[in-house]
């Protein structure tokens, strides 16, 4: 019975709505990453701050449900100093001409080994862990 | 006179993002109780510069596998890339005999930066595979020289 009914909801999606959701869960997974990485806005309540907004609003926006708004996303590229969309174009200009005049100067590689898993997001169990580096440092060739 | 230190204000992460991932896992295989299985893990990370655009790219592989006898054709493979802009990257690169050399201090931050994004990725990427328990150890201090 369930299942026929999440079936008939599933049918009544229309292409623009699920085009819509996927857009939105992808720019809130970028803006996501960006605080991931970001050295001084790393959490959404640290956006929130900067942009001046309730860090309700920021979860909100981040939903994948809620429709962000250009003007929305730019305040949040503005304050955070990256771009959280860029067209086909502007993606290939700021990418694929530097991976053109890339120089390699280390290829390392490395096995090892986790004998036992941790129950995440317990962290508990035994873990054993062996780290071999087994190849190091090729310089020198250009990519 | 004192060695230069890297001063990591002039090191930003500008992007990171998936190149490819690859997970196989016959129809039908002998599996054992997933408890206690133990994974094995090869990584490789390649090293490049733009010295125009003063940006570094590191290009992340990390393969799993089962180190079960029985179920040895799980595998996983997962690339990321990540891209670091370095103001006056030039001083901090040098070369000897035909080969460049990036700054210790430097390489080190780039690959613990790279490194810890990394796990964090991977274990998001393999939730709902057979891998999804496994997370990469945090690498000791000169592990990843």
């Amino acid at each position: 019975m369930a299942s026929e009914i999440f079936e008939r909801l599933l049918k009544e999606v229309t292409p623009e709505e699920s085009q819509f959701v996927e857009k939105n869960v992808a720019i809130g997974r970028q803006v996501r990453h960006i605080l991931a990485v970001h050295p001084t806005i790393n959490s959404q309540k640290a956006l929130a701050d900067a942009l001046g907004k309730e860090p309700s609003e920021i979860s909100k926006w981040l939903s994948g449900l809620h429709n962000i708004g250009l003007e929305n996303i730019t305040k949040m590229e503005v304050a955070l100093g990256r771009d959280i969309i860029l067209t086909d174009e502007q993606a290939r200009e700021r990418y694929e001409k530097p991976a053109t005049g890339y120089q390699v100067f280390q290829v390392s590689r490395y096995k090892g080994k986790v004998d036992s898993q941790v129950n995440y997001p317990g962290w508990s169990g035994k873990r054993n862990i062996t780290y071999t580096p087994i190849d190091e440092k090729t310089s020198g060739s250009s990519h | 006179m004192a060695k230069k230190k890297f001063d990591i204000g002039k090191l930003d992460y500008l992007n990171i993002r998936d190149i490819a991932f690859t997970y196989s896992m016959p129809d039908e295989p002998s599996l054992p109780e997933k408890e206690g299985n133990p994974t094995g893990y090869s990584m490789e990370i390649v090293k490049m510069f733009n010295m125009d655009q003063e940006i570094i790219r590191l290009v992340f592989t990390i393969q799993l596998e089962t180190m079960l006898e029985t179920a040895k054709e799980i595998k996983g493979v997962y690339t990321t890339e990540h891209l670091f802009q370095v103001k006056g990257l030039s001083e901090w690169v040098t070369k000897a005999e035909e080969k460049f050399v990036v700054d210790p201090d430097l390489n080190e931050m780039l690959t613990i930066q790279a490194y810890s994004t990394a796990r964090g990725m991977i274990h998001q990427k393999f939730n709902g595979t057979w891998f999804s328990d496994f997370v990469l150890p945090v690498a000791k201090s000169g592990a990843l020289d």
